[in-house]
């Protein structure tokens, strides 16, 4: 399948900073948690750097997702990543918005099997 | 000024930061504020049905895969 450094581009301060922005939006607090920021960031710094496959990348921003980094907007956060990235890959627009809505859905945790499936075939397809 | 403060500002006029920005707004209301998924195992994300593919579908298309 497939690989690439997918997170090459998203170095954790950057990560902090669409956080910050989507708190700023709704005036929520925008601040690390205390039981989760610290390995969320390792997590993510010592797994941006290796090539992976487009699931292995979504299934990442999930589990970042849970470790609840941040003490607001985590899903947004995560998910946003994961959207932008497959936004930046030649898709016609419909399979765009497919792909999209799956790895929203799976990084937000609410993935049913069915869509997981549909996923996993859609990053097989990929080549 | 700062370099930690550098950083932070120079997503700014950074073109992926601010793709990724423009997806996080395009679905903020759709999440909870709150860490859900952290707190109870089940995420959380309000549906918008087939609305979201529908529209895309509507849109003219681009050519590739």
């Amino acid at each position: 399948m497939n690989t690439r450094e997918w997170l090459a581009e998203v170095p954790w301060d950057l990560v902090v900073w669409q956080n910050l922005q989507l708190c700023n939006d709704k005036h929520a607090h925008h601040g690390p948690t205390s039981d989760g920021h610290a390995d969320c960031k390792q997590l993510w710094e010592t797994s941006r750097v290796n090539a992976m496959t487009l699931g292995e990348m979504v299934d990442l921003c999930r589990k970042c997702h849970r470790l609840a980094p941040f003490t607001n907007y985590n899903g947004n956060t995560f998910a946003a990543i994961a959207r932008a990235l497959i936004d930046g890959l030649q898709l016609s627009t419909a399979n765009s918005a497919i792909a999209r809505s799956l790895a929203g859905h799976i990084v937000a945790g609410v993935a049913s099997d069915e869509e997981i499936k549909a996923f996993e075939k859609f990053c097989a397809s990929l080549g | 000024m700062s370099e930690k403060a550098e950083t932070k500002n120079s997503f700014e006029n950074n073109p992926l930061a601010l793709a990724i920005l423009r997806e996080g707004r395009s679905i903020q209301d759709r999440f909870a504020a709150e860490p859900i998924y952290a707190k109870t195992g089940k995420g959380f994300l309000k549906s918008v049905g087939v609305e979201e593919i529908a529209e895309a579908k509507k849109a003219p298309k681009k050519t590739g895969k």
